[in-house]
């Protein structure tokens, strides 16, 4: 009797460690309202897991400077991160989860937001630059190469030819 | 004047000009306020003294959500205008309640009992419901009007002149 007893105690009454520890009571009583469902079915713990890393790597912590949720040690980044990886292991995509913080925290919660049609104009000026710089090249060496050819195209002086006779005979051994 | 210097010099700048122009119209380190014109999202908390509180359950009447923490000063600035506009306007059909961000129950109990509150405090396992609503820092304060939708979101203290302003918009 005794010994059943002592297993329901154990098995009913809740240690004095887990009374201190009220997270885990307090957290089933709160929810939140998800703009949609997971797309996918629960994943196993590997696939969670280095998607939760992916996403704490990728996703900027709200309160910091230049920092990854995985990176920081604030409270925040913590309750972000863990946010993440009960999403992932719900079911929901990484894109669903980016979006999801993109669409409250705006693009610049994504360490590299993806790039937008306006800031490709950017490089325009630049390519304008680099097209200039190779047609100034280009044209500088056809340029160049159009002298060289000019300088060997001599023509005689017609004036002078009996001089040139003169020379090419002697050199031709001649009288 | 050499024309086609200029041309060229036209061609170079004018595209960078008029991107810098667009940027000084956002600031990508703003906090969002994407959330401003949508459905607000429904949340079912506890509050500090173990009520439960559905916010789906205050649809029908305006709403104003204030996330805060005792450590927060700013909220303590805030926290008279608060006081003020639960006073005025929870009688003409305005629920006021309070998201309690990163912070412990004892000292938010201790503040509340020292200063006051007209309007239930809630407790946020796990910072979802201030993640859903974009929280970055506090104080935060969402107002909704009574279709559930978010028609403004504050972020630092709220004015007396905004708060009421708001609050007459959504009456």
């Amino acid at each position: 009797m005794i010994p059943v007893l002592m297993f329901s105690f154990l098995v009913f009454v809740q240690p004095i460690w887990a009374l201190d520890d009220t997270t885990d009571i307090v957290e089933e009583l709160g929810s939140v309202e998800m703009p949609e469902s997971p797309l996918e079915s629960p994943p196993d713990p590997a696939t969670a897991a280095a998607r939760t890393e992916r996403l704490q790597t990728n996703l900027r912590c709200p309160v910091c400077q230049g920092l990854s949720v995985s990176d920081s040690p604030s409270d925040a980044a913590r309750a972000m991160g863990d946010r993440i990886e009960e999403l992932v292991l719900e079911g929901y995509t990484e894109t669903q989860i980016t979006n999801y913080f993109v669409d409250r925290y705006g693009a610049w919660v994504e360490l590299e937001p993806p790039r937008e049609d306006h800031q490709t104009l950017f490089w325009a000026p630049v390519a304008a630059v680099a097209v200039g710089l190779i047609g100034i090249v280009v044209f500088g060496a056809r340029r160049r190469e159009g002298n060289q050819e000019a300088v060997h195209q001599y023509t005689p002086d017609p004036s002078l030819a009996p001089w040139r006779a003169r020379i090419m005979t002697e050199l031709d051994g001649g009288p | 004047m050499n024309w086609k210097v200029l041309a060229a010099g036209l061609v170079i700048s004018a595209p960078l000009v008029a991107i810098l122009a667009a940027g000084f119209g956002r600031d990508p380190k703003l906090r969002s306020n994407a959330l401003e014109g949508t459905q607000a999202p429904m949340f079912d908390l506890q509050t500090l003294d173990g009520k439960a509180f559905s916010l789906e359950g205050a649809r029908g009447q305006p709403t104003v959500v204030n996330f805060w923490s005792t450590w927060c000063q700013p909220c303590k600035i805030e926290h008279p205008v608060l006081m003020q506009a639960a006073r005025a306007y929870g009688p003409l059909g305005v629920n006021f309640v309070a998201v309690l961000y990163q912070d412990e129950t004892s000292k938010a109990r201790a503040y509340l009992k020292q200063s006051g509150s007209h309007w239930p405090t809630l407790e946020d396992p796990g910072g979802r419901t201030a993640i859903a609503y974009g929280v970055a820092g506090v104080p935060e304060t969402f107002f909704i009007d009574a279709d559930g939708t978010i028609v403004r979101k504050v972020s630092g203290p709220v004015s007396q002149e905004v708060m009421v302003s708001t609050l007459e918009q959504m009456l």
